[in-house]
C-alpha cells in the first residue's frame, strides 16, 4: 500500500497547489482564515460557465474540511443564493447524495474536483436555463 | 531484508538503507560508499553525494573495494524463514544457497507430477508416505499403481475374491462369470421372457419348478410358428412397400409430365372429369390434392398463364372450386359458350385462327373482349380437328396462289406480245418517215449544187444538224407490224 | 508495499534511545505519520515551551524529505502562521544520508539560531531584524501562550 497522505499535509499540498492557481482560472479556492492551523475552514469561487443562466456570475462557496478528511468528504455550502437542484434554497447547503463528486468521494477527490464538478453541473441540459436568484444576492 | 545476528560495524551499513551495504558501491569523486541501488537511486533523485553533497552521477559510481565486499558478505545472518522455524545462521553470501539446498522450513513441490502441492522440505518425507499421487502395489495382482487409483482397481483387480450375491460362495473375480452362468442360486429370467413370461427367479428354480407351471412354455410349439409367420408377413410388407414407393415415384412423374402437357395444350386442354361430371367431390379432391397440384378443368388450366396457378395447390377443394368460378367469368370471353361458337363459326371461320395471339395479348383478358376485332377461339372443334382443316384452308389457299400465279404469267406474256408488236409497226412507221426525209434532203441539195457556188442560205453549221447518221436511221426491228393480241 | 526496513529501524531508535529534548512516536493507523514534541532550547526565547509537530514521511522517503509542520503557535521568523517550516534540509538541501532524528535536531537548533535573512513569516523577520529584543519577548509570550507544559 502506498504511503497515506495525512490530513494536514493533504491539506497543505491543496493550499499551496490553490495558490498557484488552478486551471483556466474558473476556479479558485483559499484558506478562510490564514492562522487556522487547522485548515478546516474553506473559500471557494466559481466564476459561473458561459452560455448558461449563470455566465459572467461570481458564485461564492463555504468549505469545511473536517479531522475525517480526506476520508470523507467536506461540507459544502454555497454563499451566494443559487438555484440548483443539489442545493437546499433554504441554507445553501450542497447535498453531498446529489452531487457525484460528493457522492462518489474518495482519497483522490479535492476541493479542487468539487468546484470543477459544481460548475460542470451548472452547465448541464437540465441546470444550464434553470431560472437564477437576483444576481449578488446571498443565503 | 536480512535480519543479522550481531550488530554489524557501522562503517559497513549503508547511510541511505541503514543496512549492511548490499553490492557496495564507491563514488570514485568522494570516495563514499552505498549499496549499489540505493545510491543509483539517490543520485537520480539529486544528482550529488548524500554524505557531502558533493555532485555525483552514475559515471563515478565503481564497485567498491573487495575488502568491502567480503566483509558484509561474511557477516552472520538469521534465516529468513525463522518465521516459519528455521533456526539455522549462517554467512550473507550462503544465503541463496541454504535457502535453495538445504532449509527445511522452504516450501517446494512434491516429486509426484501430477500432485501440485507444495510441502515444506522438512515433511517431504511425511508427504511421500500420504501423498494420493504415490506410486502403490496391488497385494492381489501385484501391478504398481497410484494410490489414488486404488479403490478403484480394487473392485476391478481380478486377482482379489470375489463374492457371489446369490449363493455368498467366494472366488476369484476373474472366474466370476463363469460362476455366474453356472450358479444355480443366480437370478434368471424364464425362458420364454421374449414372449411376455415375467417370472424372474434362482437358476434351479427354472427347470425343475418354474418350466412345468408356466403358461408360455406350454405353448412354444405355437410361437415358433406364430413368429416364422409373422417374420415371412414382415418380408413381404418391406417389399409391397418398397413397391409403393416405386409407384409414387411413377405417379410423381407422370403428375409432371401432364402439367407440362397442360401447359402446353393451353386453352386446348379439356378435362372430360369436369363436362361428365362436373363437382369434383371433396374426398377426392383432398385424395389427390397433393399429388395433382394442377387443378382439373379447363378454366383453371388455362390460369397456369396467370398468377393464381401458384397458389392454387394450397386452397381447399371448396376455395379451389371458387377460383375455379371465377376464373371462368375473368376467362369467359376466350371461351365461348357453344350458342356462341355456332354464330362465330358461321359469322367468321377464318378469325379464328388469329385468336391465338389474342390470348397472349395482356389487354385482351378485359371483359370489353366482345367489341374488339379479334374473334374468340373456337374450341367446339377438337385439336386434330382444328389443325386438320387449317392445314386444308393453307392447301386451299396455296392452289388458288398457285392458279393466280399462273393467270397472271399468262396475261403477261399475251400483254408483252402485244407490245412487242406495236413497236415493231412504230418501227415501220419511222424508218419510213426517214426514207421521206431523205428524199426530201437529196431534193433540196440537188436544188443548191443547179444554182452554182450559190451559198447555202442557213448557217452552215445547220447542215450538220439536219443531217443525222444515218446509220441510226436503220429500222432494225425486222418483225412484221404490230398485231395485238 | 511493505514500511521499508529502514523506516521501521528508525522508528525502533527515535523510540528506544530519543534525542534529548525530542519526542516521536508513529500514529498506528499510519507508521509514516509521527507527533512529534520539541521542548524549546535553553537560552532562547522558546525555553521552556513544549511546541507540538507532526511527520510524515512520503513515499519517495528517503529519497525526498519527510514533511514537517509545526503545529503549535510559535512566533519565529523562520515558522510560518499555519506551521510550516523554512529549512534548507527539507527542501533543496535534503540527502537520503540525513533522516528523522536529523531533522529534529535541526528543527531545534533553528529554534536557537533564528534566520531572519531567509523568512517564511516576513512580518516576523521584520521584527526581528528591526527590533530583535521586543520580538524576542513577542516570542516568548507564544511561547507562554501557546506552548506552556
Amino acid at each position: 500500500m502506498a504511503a497515506r497522505v495525512p490530513r494536514n499535509f493533504r491539506l497543505l499540498e491543496e493550499l499551496e497547489k490553490g495558490e498557484k492557481g488552478i486551471g483556466d482560472g474558473s476556479c479558485s479556492y483559499g484558506l478562510m482564515d490564514s492562522d487556522d492551523i487547522m485548515m478546516s475552514n474553506w473559500n471557494g469561487t466559481i466564476l459561473g460557465p458561459g452560455h448558461t443562466v449563470h455566465e459572467n456570475r461570481i458564485y461564492s462557496l463555504k468549505i469545511h474540511c473536517g479531522d475525517d478528511y480526506p476520508e470523507k468528504p467536506p461540507a459544502v455550502h454555497f454563499l451566494s443564493r443559487v438555484n440548483l437542484p443539489f442545493v437546499s434554497p433554504i441554507d445553501g447547503k450542497i447535498d453531498p447524495m446529489r452531487l457525484n463528486v460528493l457522492s462518489q468521494w474518495g482519497r483522490d477527490s479535492s476541493i479542487e474536483t468539487i468546484l470543477v464538478g459544481i460548475r460542470r453541473e451548472m452547465a448541464t441540459a437540465n441546470n444550464r436555463k434553470l431560472l437564477q436568484p437576483p444576481e449578488g444576492s446571498t443565503f | 531484508m536480512m535480519d543479522y545476528v550481531e550488530q554489524p560495524n557501522s562503517n559497513l551499513i549503508c547511510c541511505i538503507c541503514h543496512a549492511p551495504f548490499t553490492n557496495p558501491t564507491t563514488a570514485r569523486t568522494c570516495l563514499h560508499t552505498f549499496c549499489h541501488d540505493c545510491i543509483a537511486v539517490a543520485v537520480q533523485h539529486s544528482p550529488q553525494c548524500p554524505i557531502d553533497r558533493s555532485s555525483l552521477s552514475l559515471d563515478d559510481l565503481s564497485p567498491a573495494n573487495p575488502i568491502v565486499k567480503h566483509l558484509v558478505d561474511e557477516l552472520i545472518i538469521e534465516c529468513p524463514n525463522r518465521v516459519s522455524g528455521c533456526t539455522q545462521t549462517f554467512q550473507r553470501q550462503l544465503l541463496s544457497a541454504h535457502v535453495k539446498d538445504s532449509c527445511l522450513y522452504v516450501e517446494i513441490p512434491c516429486s509426484e507430477e501430477q500432485c501440485d502441492k507444495l510441502i515444506l522440505r522438512k515433511d517431504v518425507g511425511k508427504h511421500k508416505d500420504a501423498c494420493v499421487y504415490r506410486s502403490t502395489q496391488c497385494d492381489g495382482c501385484g501391478t504398481t499403481i497410484k494410490y489414488s487409483d486404488l479403490s478403484t482397481h480394487n473392485s476391478e483387480c481380478p486377482s482379489k475374491s470375489a463374492m457371489c450375491s446369490f449363493c455368498f460362495e467366494e472366488f476369484p473375480r476373474s472366474q466370476s462369470q463363469a460362476h455366474a452362468a453356472t450358479c444355480l442360486d443366480y437370478e434368471i429370467p424364464c425362458t420364454q421372457a421374449n414372449n411376455g413370461c415375467s417370472w424372474t427367479g434362482p437358476r434351479h428354480q427354472l427347470s425343475d419348478e418354474h418350466v412345468l407351471s408356466c403358461p408360455y412354455e406350454a405353448i412354444k410349439g405355437f410361437f415358433f410358428i406364430n413368429s416364422a409367420q409373422l417374420s415371412s408377413l414382415n418380408t413381404e410388407n418391406a417389399a409391397l412397400r418398397q413397391k409403393v414407393y416405386a409407384l409414387e415415384s411413377v405417379v410423381q412423374t407422370m403428375r409432371r409430365d401432364i402439367q407440362t402437357f397442360t401447359n402446353v395444350l393451353g386453352p386446348w386442354y379439356r378435362s372430360h372429369i369436369q363436362s361428365e361430371t362436373p363437382p369434383i367431390t371433396p374426398s377426392s379432391i383432398n385424395a389427390f390434392d397433393h399429388l395433382f397440384s394442377a387443378p382439373p378443368g379447363p378454366s383453371s388450366s388455362s390460369s397456369s398463364r396467370t398468377t393464381t396457378n401458384q397458389a392454387q395447390p394450397s386452397f381447399s377443394a371448396d376455395h379451389g372450386e371458387l377460383t375455379a368460378h371465377n376464373d371462368i367469368d375473368a376467362l369467359a370471353p376466350y371461351f365461348p359458350l357453344p350458342h356462341e361458337h355456332a354464330f362465330q363459326e358461321s359469322h367468321n371461320n377464318p378469325r379464328s385462327r388469329r385468336s391465338f395471339s389474342g390470348i397472349v395479348d395482356p389487354h385482351l383478358s378485359q371483359r370489353t373482349l366482345p367489341l374488339t376485332p379479334v374473334a374468340p377461339l373456337n374450341l367446339s372443334t377438337s385439336l386434330e380437328g382444328s389443325l386438320s382443316s387449317l392445314r386444308d384452308s393453307i392447301a386451299a389457299v396455296s392452289t388458288s396462289v398457285d392458279s393466280l400465279a399462273r393467270r397472271n404469267d399468262i396475261a403477261l406474256t399475251n400483254e408483252s406480245m402485244r407490245l412487242n408488236e406495236e413497236l415493231g409497226s412504230l418501227k415501220y412507221a419511222v424508218h419510213g418517215i426517214r426514207l421521206q426525209l431523205h428524199r426530201l434532203m437529196m431534193d433540196r441539195n440537188a436544188q443548191v449544187t443547179e444554182r452554182g457556188g450559190e451559198p447555202p442560205s442557213g448557217p452552215p453549221g445547220n447542215q450538220t444538224i439536219f443531217y443525222p447518221p444515218i446509220s441510226m436511221m436503220t429500222p432494225s426491228f425486222p418483225g412484221p407490224p404490230g398485231t395485238k393480241l | 508495499m511493505a514500511l521499508p526496513k529502514r523506516i521501521i529501524k528508525e522508528t525502533e531508535r527515535l523510540v528506544a534511545d530519543p534525542a534529548p529534548g525530542i519526542t516521536a512516536a508513529p500514529h498506528e493507523d499510519n507508521l509514516r505519520y509521527f507527533d512529534v514534541t520539541i521542548q524549546g532550547p535553553d537560552g532562547s526565547p522558546f525555553q521552556q515551551g513544549v511546541f507540538h509537530l507532526e511527520l510524515f514521511l512520503p513515499e519517495e522517503y528517503p529519497m525526498s524529505p519527510p514533511k514537517v509542520r509545526f503545529l503549535t503557535k510559535i512566533y519565529h521568523p523562520n515558522i510560518d502562521k499555519l506551521g510550516r517550516i523554512c529549512l534548507d534540509i527539507l527542501k533543496d538541501k535534503w540527502s537520503p544520508a540525513l533522516q528523522i532524528r536529523t531533522v529534529l535536531l535541526s528543527i531545534q537548533a533553528l529554534l536557537s539560531a533564528p534566520n531572519p535573512d531567509d523568512p517564511l513569516a516576513t512580518d516576523v523577520a521584520k521584527h526581528y531584524k528591526e527590533d530583535e529584543k521586543d520580538a524576542q519577548r513577542v516570542s516568548r509570550e507564544w511561547t507562554e501562550k501557546y506552548a506552556s507544559k
